[in-house]
């Protein structure tokens, strides 16, 4: 995966989890990283609201299970915001 | 993954997600109710317009046929300054990510579909704000306060002999055993009680409380609108919550010849208990009166509980105007471990938290005591 969304995505979450985004791809999810607990997981998805200005559903929240498909939902959010 | 109510079928799945905690090393304390009955019933007066006619309701966050969370929503009726409101109470939310990094964002999604059943939502004790609930709720947005500890000490040499919590190194046990055989902990007792008698306001009148009756109501349409935020004490959940001929002390207040409020009181004697170990602990539960009154109904409750014997009375009141009547009846202010946390949407009715009245009474109850 590529892209500004995606470069923003991974330096998010190599932010909160303290590892290199260079080590990140959108299989990355709770089990490739350590760090990457309950708390971590608040945390990214806190920060994710606040940078894209949007607020999760519990259903979206359940299928954040990797990088990459946080940020197939934060597009489609972006999506469903610029078709109205 | 899916909320469903906890309905009978699911039993054996919420015991599993038990098992996969207690596995897992969570605390043996932080395991969800194995039946899907409410464990207390609704009372007139305690219930809102209750969903379904049901005080409390438990929920469970399905994988397939796995429990992965889980959390109570227990319905009650506030006064919020100027009406009547139903809140909910959220207990014992519980996540397998807490166990298993795998479920990871289960404990926010709990949270947030707890929100979206009811936005006005509360929780309390939690065992103190830095634990991962409370710190949870805080990165939510959650409004958090201490509950206030406050401890007077009644017989000294039991009490230095007893106390667990501060009995933590050799070196604190032997110091507290010194103070206990020399007398120093009953000189500093008569040196409390001084401060107590110094300060005493006109002695009030107690009787008991025989059912909470048509004068509760009345105390209580008296008092709420003292107070910014508080559960309804009404007569109805007064008699569900501390029913005749059970372990609470209930007593009615009497000073200056009017009626000035009531309390309810525990008396326990502890078995190896974390903090109290063996001590006979007096608790002032709960209590009411108007703010200006706390002084006169603290007093008469720590009255009545040195009077049965206890080692030492405890009590958490979040009311300042409580706080200052304990400190002013010779109480002591410790570190609690009792918190509150408000929800975003509740937050703007509770101000600066210094006209919330929440004490032992609230959320879960006396547990523990």
């Amino acid at each position: 995966m590529t892209g500004p969304l995606w470069e923003q995505v991974a330096g998010m979450a190599a932010d909160v989890m303290g590892v290199d985004a260079s080590t990140l791809d959108e299989r990355s999810g709770p089990e490739q990283i350590q760090t990457w607990d309950s708390v971590q997981h608040l945390n990214l998805v806190l920060a994710l609201e606040a940078q894209f200005s949007l607020q999760f559903e519990p259903e979206e929240i359940d299928q954040m299970t990797t990088l990459g498909r946080i940020a197939e939902i934060i597009k489609a959010h972006q999506g469903s915001t610029t078709t109205g | 993954m899916k909320l469903e109510r906890f309905t009978s079928d699911l039993i054996p799945a919420v015991v599993g997600f038990n098992t996969r905690l207690l596995n897992g090393g969570a605390d043996p304390e932080l395991v969800f109710p194995e039946t899907p009955a409410p464990e207390i019933s609704a009372p007139a007066g305690l219930a809102p317009d209750a969903r379904n006619g049901r005080l409390e309701e438990r929920f469970l966050l399905m994988d397939e046929s796995c429990v992965r969370g889980a959390f109570i929503l227990q319905h009650q009726v506030f006064w919020l300054g100027t009406e009547a409101v139903p809140i909910s109470h959220l207990r014992l939310p519980l996540s397998e990510g807490i166990v298993d990094r795998k479920f990871a964002g289960v404990g926010m999604q709990l949270i947030r579909h707890a929100l979206r059943l009811q936005p006005l939502l509360f929780t309390l004790g939690m065992g103190g704000r830095e634990r991962p609930l409370p710190k949870l709720l805080g990165a939510m947005q959650w409004r958090l306060w201490d509950v206030p500890f406050y401890f007077s000490v009644n017989r000294p040499a039991r009490f230095l002999r007893g106390i667990r919590a501060l009995r933590t190194s050799a070196w604190r046990r032997l110091a507290l055993n010194l103070a206990a055989f020399s007398g120093i902990g009953w000189a500093g007792a008569q040196m409390w009680a001084a401060t107590r008698r110094k300060s005493a306001p006109e002695k009030a009148k107690v009787e008991p409380a025989q059912g909470f009756s048509n004068w509760a109501d009345e105390t209580w349409e008296a008092c709420k609108r003292s107070y910014s935020m508080i559960a309804t004490r009404n007569s109805s959940t007064l008699q569900a919550l501390y029913p005749d001929g059970g372990r609470f002390h209930s007593r009615r207040v009497h000073a200056n010849g009017r009626p000035t409020g009531w309390f309810v009181a525990l008396d326990t004697v502890m078995e190896e208990h974390k903090q109290f170990g063996n001590l006979r602990v007096g608790t002032i539960v709960d209590a009411l009166s108007r703010p200006e009154d706390a002084p006169m109904v603290v007093r008469a409750a720590a009255d009545f509980l040195y009077d049965r014997g206890v080692d030492l009375v405890i009590s958490n009141q979040m009311h300042p105007a409580w706080g200052a009547a304990l400190c002013d009846a010779g109480f002591i202010g410790a570190p609690s471990n009792f918190a509150l946390a408000v929800s975003p949407i509740l937050t703007p009715h509770c101000g600066d938290g210094r006209g919330i009245h929440v004490n032992r009474g609230d959320g879960d109850g006396p547990i523990h005591l």
